[in-house]
């Protein structure tokens, strides 16, 4: 094993994958966790230090990272780089010593989303007559104070009334102080974007030479999850299915195509990557009932997924929390699309899964977190064992935590002992 | 009156609302009206804990009775109050924000007729201690979604103990990544897999229904 060169290895791992997706057994089970800050963790950097200092997370992801034998290792996009939430001015998120007060936590804990209604209830006809204006003059504002200055943009159909607005209106626009610092702030934000970019690819660079492939980079989400996000807030969109359901429908209608476009377009920036990372949020049980789940959810969700699949992507659809009740949806869609896609699982019966849609889908999870943080190694190998032997048989399986992958707090022990359990018992073939 | 009961659970906001306007117009006993706002509730409870209705339905059933309250309650006498089953001290514990699970569960203990002392996110464990001298309450309940809420939970239990206050009541925890495990490890009394056990778990405690 170890006279292989990291070429070789790199190359091995990747069809081990790719092979796991199309549903062809690979030589053994693959590993391919997912982390947020679980490597910062690890070297006693902290959250912020991790956020504000992308070099380190990168380093410290580079040693972590190393000392498994993982198949693909995490992209570190997760450590959201929060200097360009300053710049910004970003009110959607908290995270660690923020500059604006009002969006700082302390230093030991992970960003978190700020739930709003970003778009009032009353402001659906507004967004129907010009979903780029609305968007651009109320909700960036709303979500970024640097963006006020765009609530001003002229109305670019003004241009035809003729020179006065060609030549004075428009350019007025630009000239107005605060539209001057917002491209300021934009162009520096743009600058520091460049520099995060770098250190991730540095990273990749640094990993590919030691033999790990990537898993991802690309992310989207599902129109519903974007609507009650970014726009509506979760109250606000579950009171929208009563009040207001043609109105939701037709916003979720709106967003799908370009939610597709969005995501391929961004896959120009790492073409090799084909997967797509798609972490649902709204959709689970709990959340709403199956009716609610078919009309609402589940079109615009599989649309886009189809859009993703035609354009030679690969949607991982990260199903946070439970949805065992949902799989006959699950397995309708994959039916559609054998091996053309990885469903990520939370807390959902992988093993029945295995059962309903194995022939069509790869699963991948479900290592719990509580049992990472909490558990004992020996408890941690018994549990990949019984995933390995209820998923494993004829390929589609891929092994990840739950939640978020590999929690923050999760043991270093109890992450061996899920590596080491996937050598021991998920090998199809020597 | 069934009608009205039904529209309630059945969550018709306007109808809801039409009925009872009607029904004050007639000089009905809010009293009255009040008792049947109850019986709606409870439906609605089952209904959720049967996994007929789920999180949506709460939130509008939540919408609909905050707007039947706006009318009623200045129609109430002091003496209407009813005695309430037991207190609950609710929490988001040290180091997470997240306030929706937290929420549903203090609405559904509320409208089973517990008192709750709601301390907000992101609270220390000291906080908790300094509230326990102070609201004295029977049940003491713990959210968190994070992860980092396991040891928030964890110590947030042993400052209890330090205070010598763990035996005065009995602790619940609940939230998306919290199991049977994160019990065991937190040491608490219960933990709940979906806000109604909230209700359940204190019913039984409190040793009412």
């Amino acid at each position: 094993m170890s006279e292989k060169s990291p070429r070789k290895l790199y190359k091995e791992r990747n069809q081990r994958v790719k092979n796991a997706i199309a549903l062809k057994e690979p030589d053994r089970v693959p590993i391919t966790p997912m982390v947020t800050f679980y490597h910062t963790e690890q070297k006693g950097i902290s959250k912020k230090e991790a956020m504000y200092n992308p070099e380190k997370s990168a380093q410290a992801a580079i040693e972590v990272f190393s000392s498994y034998n993982w198949d693909q290792v995490p992209p570190i996009t997760q450590v959201y780089p929060a200097k360009y939430f300053d710049i910004l001015g970003t009110l959607f998120f908290k995270w660690p010593g923020a500059e604006r007060e009002s969006q700082r936590l302390l230093d030991h804990q992970p960003y978190q989303f700020v739930e709003g209604e970003y778009m009032k209830a009353n402001e659906y006809e507004e967004f129907f007559e010009d979903p780029t204006g609305f968007l651009l003059r109320k909700i960036l504002p709303r979500h970024n104070t640097i963006f006020k200055g765009f609530a001003r943009f002229p109305n670019i159909i003004n241009l035809a009334s003729g020179y006065g607005a060609m030549l004075v209106g428009f350019p007025l626009f630009f000239m107005d102080p605060t539209v001057k610092e917002m491209f300021e702030k934009l162009a520096e934000g743009t600058q520091y974007m460049v520099k995060f970019m770098n250190t991730l690819n540095t990273y990749e660079m640094e990993m590919k030479k030691r033999g790990y492939p990537m898993q991802f980079m690309n992310m989207c989400q599902a129109p519903y999850d974007v609507v009650s996000e970014f726009l509506r807030g979760m109250r606000g969109i579950m009171l929208d299915m009563y009040r207001k359901p043609e109105e939701l429908k037709r916003i979720l209608e709106i967003l799908t195509e370009p939610t597709i476009t969005a995501t391929v377009n961004l896959s120009v920036l790492a073409p090799h990557l084909k997967v797509v990372f798609m972490p649902l949020h709204r959709g689970a049980e709990g959340f709403m009932n199956e009716k609610q789940f078919e009309t609402f959810y589940w079109p615009t969700l599989t649309r886009v997924m189809e859009g993703l699949i035609k354009n030679g992507l690969i949607p991982m659809p990260f199903f946070e929390g439970k949805y065992t009740a949902r799989f006959p949806y699950l397995t309708e869609f994959a039916k559609k699309h054998k091996g053309k896609l990885i469903y990520w699982f939370d807390q959902s019966d992988i093993i029945k899964g295995k059962e309903e849609f194995g022939d069509y889908a790869c699963i991948r999870g479900n290592i719990p977190g509580s049992l990472l943080v909490t558990g004992s190694p020996k408890d941690v190998e018994k549990y990949v064992k019984q995933c390995i032997e209820g998923c494993a048989e004829g390929g589609g399986y891929i092994v990840d935590g739950g939640i978020s992958g590999i929690p923050d707090e999760a043991k270093a022990e109890n992450v061996k002992a899920m590596t080491e359990a996937v050598f021991k018992y998920g090998v199809y073939r020597k | 009156m069934e009608k009205f009961i039904e529209e309630i659970v059945e969550l018709n906001e306007e109808a809801v609302m039409n009925i009872l306007k009607e029904r004050l117009a007639n000089n009905e006993d809010p009293m009255e009206i009040m008792a049947d706002v109850k019986v709606a509730m409870k439906k609605i409870g089952d209904l959720y804990a049967s996994n007929v209705y789920f999180l949506p339905d709460l939130i509008m059933s939540g919408e609909i009775l905050r707007q039947i309250f706006e009318l009623i309650v200045p129609k109430l006498k002091e003496s209407d109050q009813q005695e309430k089953k037991g207190k609950i001290l609710l929490g988001t514990v040290e180091g997470d924000i997240h306030d929706i699970g937290k929420d549903i569960v203090k609405f559904l203990l509320e409208v089973n007729g517990y008192e709750v002392m709601d301390l907000g996110v992101d609270v220390p464990a000291q906080v908790f201690v300094e509230k326990m001298q102070e609201f004295k309450p029977d049940i003491v309940a713990l959210s968190g979604f994070l992860t980092i809420a396991f040891d928030a939970m964890k110590v947030t239990i042993e400052k209890i103990k330090e205070a010598g206050l763990r035996d005065n009541v009995k602790i619940m925890i609940g939230g998306g990544t919290i199991d049977e495990r994160i019990l065991e490890y937190v040491g608490a009394d219960a933990y709940g897999d979906s806000a109604m056990d909230a209700v359940t778990i204190a019913n039984k405690w409190v040793g009412a229904e």
